[in-house]
């Protein structure tokens, strides 16, 4: 089994190879770090034998919305070497989202939207709904994608199709596609190329996602634990896909186990939605184990742009969050701390917006 | 009349005569000799949509602009981009510029010149880390990015070269980067004109244009490029003072 110490030994064999050796069809892509590792420099060779759906071909004005510099070249990159017709992209940035956005792209008209869930919903307000109108797809990689804001993407893009890719970059880019108009959300079939496994389940058969496959030249990644939490699937697809496998999300930041309880990203996001005019973001730190209880503790912090709550507020909050929000199949996170195993549920205000990493992380253990 | 001259003539005509934009013949009128076209400016590109400034079709990156006035969106054909002269032929060239746009428009010059770049994060710590695990050669650069990176020189190899690009460089802080590579060299550019004029650093250094690009002292540069780019660069009156060209 490979790790993630593994992968950055490989890489710097790899880019030894790559210097040694150089070809013109590499990608040089650097990991944000937002895991809170040392980040990573990969190489990623460019194929140009890749399923053409899979990266767009036939549509001619791209918008890339994605956090680092080097996931943005890529996709450029890419671009630039489709073998047919014309085509446009604009990587766009953060500091590009400023009210004369509106009117860039009313001009540019793109027809197709790619990128993380957290930046393409920050520049939805951005398109009118003419513009929207004319998008034929919307990709989605690098977050989970919430039941919300799937409804929110099919409201705002009547005419596209909306698919999502597992990608990491460490494994040189895509994992799974969910193009298969039968998979739910957060459902994907490996790629060709990759096998995709899952190690030590639980008894409901959720464990860690391990990736096989070549990510370059010669060298294979072999049975690497990608750090993110699934299931597989059982039985065919009905699109006779024969593999089929649910991301769940990140462990420690999407998908938190303190002891038999699981905190999940999802579980999170429809609580909190149901109250809408008192939390405008969160963050919620897990930590495992404690003096007072045998699982653990968990913190919530909520930011309200209006108006920070005052403290009778969040603990009223605490009270009706706590009983919403399902921990295990049956029990609510009140019913655990009720019995003792969880700490009661902390909620606090804080007065300023959370910082925004690339990506949209709003669950850690600590 | 040069063939220099042709090439202009030419470019002029098909520019005036395309049927889908208008962007110089609403300017120009009915003025064709161009000595005497009017000169055109940011101030026009903050005033037309790009779809009115395209005068070609082809496979390209678009870039949004920040100007104190406003933004706007600049189009480069990837062919074209290739042909700038961004940097020196290097087997690892760094792009670490401060526009993200700029930084993507000159790494893919680096793959249209035949090499595989790396772009420079935003995060100087990062891209330093990064610049490192690749041993670059060259890099390219503007002055404000070029100034962060000060620390990885301290202690890496010298660099072949370093391509600082902008339109205006500060003699003084620039100087100390001479001990970091064997070639250090000044860009004038635009991120709507591409480079046009270059120059190795030094106390007094003298610009000369760039192939394909012809200079006019006003009071200003003022810009012409050969290259009939997706918008072309036809009298294109940069805010770069004359004297600064010169060198004096």
């Amino acid at each position: 089994m490979m790790e993630r110490s593994d992968i950055a030994e490989l890489s710097e064999k790899i880019i030894g190879d790559m210097i040694a050796h150089p070809s013109p069809d590499m990608i040089l892509r650097v990991t944000s770090g937002t895991s809170g590792s040392t980040p990573l420099v990969l190489v990623t060779e460019y194929d140009p034998d890749a399923p053409k759906a899979f990266i767009g071909e036939g549509f001619k004005q791209y918008l890339t919305l994605t956090g680092s510099l080097s996931s943005r070249l890529a996709h450029v990159f890419i671009s630039s070497r489709m073998p047919s017709g014309a085509a446009r992209v604009l990587a766009l940035d953060h500091r590009d989202l400023r009210p004369e956005l509106n009117d860039l792209l009313s001009d540019y008209r793109p027809d197709i939207i790619a990128g993380f869930c957290s930046y393409i919903a920050r520049v939805l307000a951005h398109l009118s709904p003419a513009v929207s109108e004319m998008v034929k797809r919307v990709e989605l990689r690098g977050e989970m994608l919430s039941a919300a804001f799937e409804t929110t993407l099919r409201d705002q893009f009547p005419r596209a199709e909306l698919f999502e890719k597992y990608m990491a970059l460490e494994v040189g880019g895509y994992i799974g596609n969910r193009f298969c108009a039968s998979l739910p959300r957060g459902s994907f079939h490996p790629v060709p190329g990759v096998s995709v496994e899952i190690v030590d389940p639980d008894e409901e058969g959720i464990g860690d996602i391990v990736v096989s496959k070549r990510v370059f030249r010669s060298v294979r990644l072999d049975r690497y634990r990608i750090g993110d939490i699934g299931c597989i699937i059982p039985g065919e697809c009905a699109c006779g896909e024969s593999v089929t496998f649910e991301l769940l999300g990140r462990r420690d930041m999407d998908h938190i186990r303190l002891g038999g309880a699981l905190l999940t990203r999802n579980e999170f996001d429809r609580v909190i939605g149901k109250f809408p005019d008192l939390i405008d973001d969160y963050r919620v730190e897990a930590r495992r184990g404690g003096q007072a209880t045998e699982w653990g503790t968990v913190r919530l912090r909520i930011f309200r742009r209006a108006m920070a709550g005052t403290p009778e507020l969040a603990r009223e909050l605490a009270d009706r969050i706590s009983r919403s929000l399902f921990v295990t199949r049956t029990k609510t996170f009140h019913d655990l701390a009720a019995s003792g195993v969880l700490e009661p549920l902390e909620v606090v205000y804080v007065d300023t917006p959370f910082e925004r990493a690339h990506k949209d992380i709003k669950l850690r253990a600590v | 009349m040069t063939a220099s001259m042709q090439q202009f003539t030419e470019l002029i005509t098909m520019t005036a005569e395309h049927s889908g934009v208008d962007f110089y013949r609403s300017k120009w009128g009915k003025e064709r000799s161009f000595e005497a076209l009017p000169t055109i400016s940011r101030e026009d590109f903050l005033r037309v949509p790009l779809s009115r400034r395209r005068y070609k079709v082809e496979k390209a990156l678009v870039k949004v602009v920040h100007d104190p006035s406003g933004v706007f969106l600049s189009e480069w054909a990837f062919s074209d981009i290739a042909k700038e002269a961004y940097g020196l032929a290097s087997a690892r060239p760094l792009v670490y510029m401060t526009s993200p746009h700029e930084t993507i428009e000159k790494a893919m010059w680096c793959y249209g010149n035949g090499v595989v770049p790396l772009a420079g994060e935003k995060d100087p710590d990062i891209a330093m880390y990064a610049a490192g695990k690749y041993r670059v050669t060259s890099m390219i650069t503007d002055p404000e990015a070029l100034q962060k990176f000060k620390p990885y020189f301290d202690s890496h190899e010298r660099l072949e070269s370093i391509s600082v690009v902008g339109t205006a460089f500060d003699l003084g802080e620039l100087q100390p980067f001479r001990a970091y590579a064997d070639t250090v060299r000044l860009v004038l550019a635009l991120p709507e004109t591409g480079a046009f004029a270059e120059a190795p650093l030094s106390s007094e250094p003298r610009f000369t244009a760039l192939p394909d690009c012809f200079i006019e002292r006003d009071e200003t540069l003022v810009v012409s490029k050969q290259l009939p780019l997706v918008t072309p660069i036809i009298r294109y009156r940069t805010e770069i003072p004359a004297t600064f060209y010169d060198g004096t």
